[in-house]
């Protein structure tokens, strides 16, 4: 119906249009018959193609030729689909309901309440809701643990000690700037092995010496040390480097070393990590009585991160040493003209599991002395 | 919050002294189309936009200035009687309304100078609170379960830092009977140490022994909120020491707070 009414209406617009030439509509008419007409009006009407309009195919041509002033436009349907965006489906993974929960809950900040606004404690008997948190002296939060975890209490007096040092990541003087986490290997003066917990493994590549050889393996504790013998092995596929934890060498066996750079890969000991050493024994004693330590930082709260680790057993002596190493690693990495109390904002004592108890260790005085104190 | 003012405002109310006192709130607004110029001897044209305030300053929100009051009796946790001491406007104008206080003037000094060296006087001003809250305390000591023990003022002040309650070992006096264990006639039940607050003030407070087991599987089965019903003595003479405290009303439950465990249908119901 709409379509016969506007044949009819553009077949009349056509013929009122040129009515100066009516030789010319005539013979348009023609030949072509309505329906070519109708064609030919609506494509010089709207620039388009109108072919589909066609399904009669006309049987006559015309006769006189007809400049092609309707023809769409160069390069219109190339700019037109150019214009199209493409829309790109996100591939989805797949995630259980409870963990896309999980991942949907709100962010929930780490860093300790600063309670330094609330009233100290007047009396000797008091509640701690009501007053500043009360800070420990590092043997006595250790000795407040052994009370409660004593046979006649808890009775777990091997439970393992962690300590928790919270940090302050951000730079002084610079508003958005914080600093990075890091990685790093602190050598405990009081070695400990938790349950669990495997001492990592050693190779050590040492100078043609058959005591010093022998010497690394024994006092060091490497699990494997040797020459050019152990370069041979690797090369011919005996021996997997990839076994090992860590890899050190003397500096005089270097240059046949890197040989095999590409079998040891990231595991090549170098000057920075320490594993290029003289005193190859030190070196593996620092590795096998290592702690790794990995400061756990977040991209929602970048001011702040924090350290998590055991530091030994309740019933183990030494435990301020062990402290005091790991403070020892963590102090330099701060960034120039920071203050120390600025950076550490306070190490916490807990054991996991039972306990349910967290001591806040005293500073006062402390990280001053291991900053201005050198490693003995 | 404006209801609520209204409320506070035509409803004097004598239940809380707080809500006796005027209430201090001026809003400062300003219009946000301003009036034209008006003849004179003739009333401003107002429209209704003339009457769109915006508020420039909102006193309720403001934080309280502090008075400096002389305190005429001891008050918890501000101070003792003849003080003079900071705290904020509100509760300083309840102290004085109540007799509690007055303002540290020269006259006011002199006149309740005398008053003063009178009253009772405490080590310190939050002994009473402290000991108000002891008094409702209840401590809860676990023990061993499988290893033998008499217990000594040391597990009695570890369970206190356990309930986040600092006490000194010089500040507990035990019972007079030798407690041992483990002992299953024990769990649960009550018996009463004294706490001397700065070596002056005195508090009976209540402890019950529970045995702890370090495995999982052999643990005592929990009890739903125990401090909140009252228990027995393990001593019979106690029982004219718990008189003197404060009794332990079990909480009224709900009809529908019968808790019980969801139980999971099984394939042979489902039909």
């Amino acid at each position: 119906m709409l379509g016969s009414y506007l044949f009819r209406s553009v077949c009349m617009e056509v013929l009122t249009k040129i009515p100066s030439q009516p030789s010319f509509a005539k013979q348009l008419i023609t030949p072509i018959g309505s329906r070519g007409l109708f064609a030919i009006a609506w494509k010089r009407q709207n620039c388009l193609d109108g072919d589909d309009l066609l399904k009669v195919t006309p049987k006559t041509v015309i006769q006189h030729q007809v400049s092609r002033e309707y023809a769409a436009r160069k390069g219109t349907r190339t700019r037109k689909a150019a214009k199209k965006v493409k829309k790109v489906e996100e591939k989805r993974v797949f995630v259980f309901k409870q963990h896309r929960k999980l991942a949907n809950l709100p962010y929930v900040k780490q860093r300790p309440f600063d309670d330094s606004d609330h009233q100290a404690a007047v009396d000797d008997v008091y509640f701690h809701k009501m007053f500043r948190m009360k800070c420990y002296p590092f043997d006595v939060a250790v000795q407040n643990l052994r009370e409660t975890h004593h046979p006649t209490m808890y009775n777990v007096p091997n439970a393992p000690l962690y300590l928790r040092i919270n940090l302050d990541m951000k730079y002084p003087n610079r508003a958005t700037k914080c600093m990075d986490g890091w990685r790093s290997v602190v050598e405990m003066k009081n070695p400990f092995l938790l349950d669990g917990m495997v001492r990592p493994s050693v190779l050590a590549f040492c100078m043609e010496d058959v005591d010093y050889i022998d010497n690394v393996r024994k006092a060091g504790g490497a699990d494997m040390a040797g020459g050019k013998e152990l370069i041979k092995s690797i090369q011919t596929g005996d021996l997997n480097p990839d076994e090992f934890e860590y890899v050190v060498a003397h500096p005089s066996i270097i240059t046949d070393l890197t040989a095999i750079r590409g079998l040891i890969k990231r595991k090549f000991p170098n000057v920075r990590n320490r594993t290029i050493s003289v005193d190859l024994v030190a070196e593996t004693q620092r590795l096998k009585s290592g702690i790794k330590i990995h400061v756990e930082t977040s991209d929602r709260e970048p001011d702040f991160a924090f350290i998590e680790t055991p530091i030994g057993t309740l019933d183990m002596d030494g435990l301020a040493d062990n402290f005091k190493s790991i403070l020892r690693d963590t102090l330099p990495r701060r960034v120039a003209n920071k203050d120390p109390r600025d950076f550490v904002i306070s190490c916490v004592l807990k054991t996991p599991g039972n306990g349910f108890e967290e001591f806040k260790i005293e500073l006062d005085g402390l990280l001053e002395e291991i900053i201005s104190t050198k490693p003995s | 919050m404006a209801l609520n003012v209204c409320r506070r405002l035509t409803i004097p109310s004598i239940a809380s002294l707080n809500n006796f006192q005027q209430v201090r709130t001026t809003y400062v607004v300003k219009r946000r189309n301003p009036v034209g110029l008006t003849k004179p001897h003739k009333f401003a044209s107002l429209r209704s936009k003339h009457f769109v305030y915006d508020t420039v300053e909102d006193n309720q929100t403001k934080p309280q200035k502090m008075l400096h009051v002389l305190l005429r009796k001891y008050v918890e946790d501000i101070g003792q009687a003849g003080e003079v001491v900071p705290v904020k406007e509100q509760t300083g104008r309840l102290l004085i309304m109540t007799n509690r206080a007055a303002y540290p003037s020269k006259e006011n000094i002199e006149r309740f100078g005398q008053d003063v060296n009178e009253q009772v006087t405490y080590s310190s001003k939050y002994v009473v609170s402290t000991m108000q809250l002891l008094s409702k305390f209840v401590l809860n000591i676990s023990m061993n379960k499988d290893t033998p023990w008499t217990l000594e003022p040391w597990h009695i002040r570890s369970s206190f830092r356990k309930a986040k309650v600092h006490v000194p070992e010089s500040a507990i006096t035990m019972p007079e009977h030798v407690i041992t264990g483990p002992d299953m006639a024990l769990e649960g039940k009550e018996f009463y140490i004294t706490v001397t607050i700065n070596g002056k003030e005195k508090q009976t407070v209540r402890c019950r022994i529970h045995h702890w087991a370090t495995n999982l599987s052999e643990k005592l089965p929990r009890v739903r909120d125990h401090w909140k019903f009252p228990a027995d003595t393990i001593f019979a003479e106690d029982k004219e020491v718990a008189k003197t405290l404060p009794v332990i009303t079990p909480p009224v439950l709900d009809e529908d707070d019968n808790f019980k465990p969801p139980v999971r249908r099984s394939a042979t119901t489902l039909k």
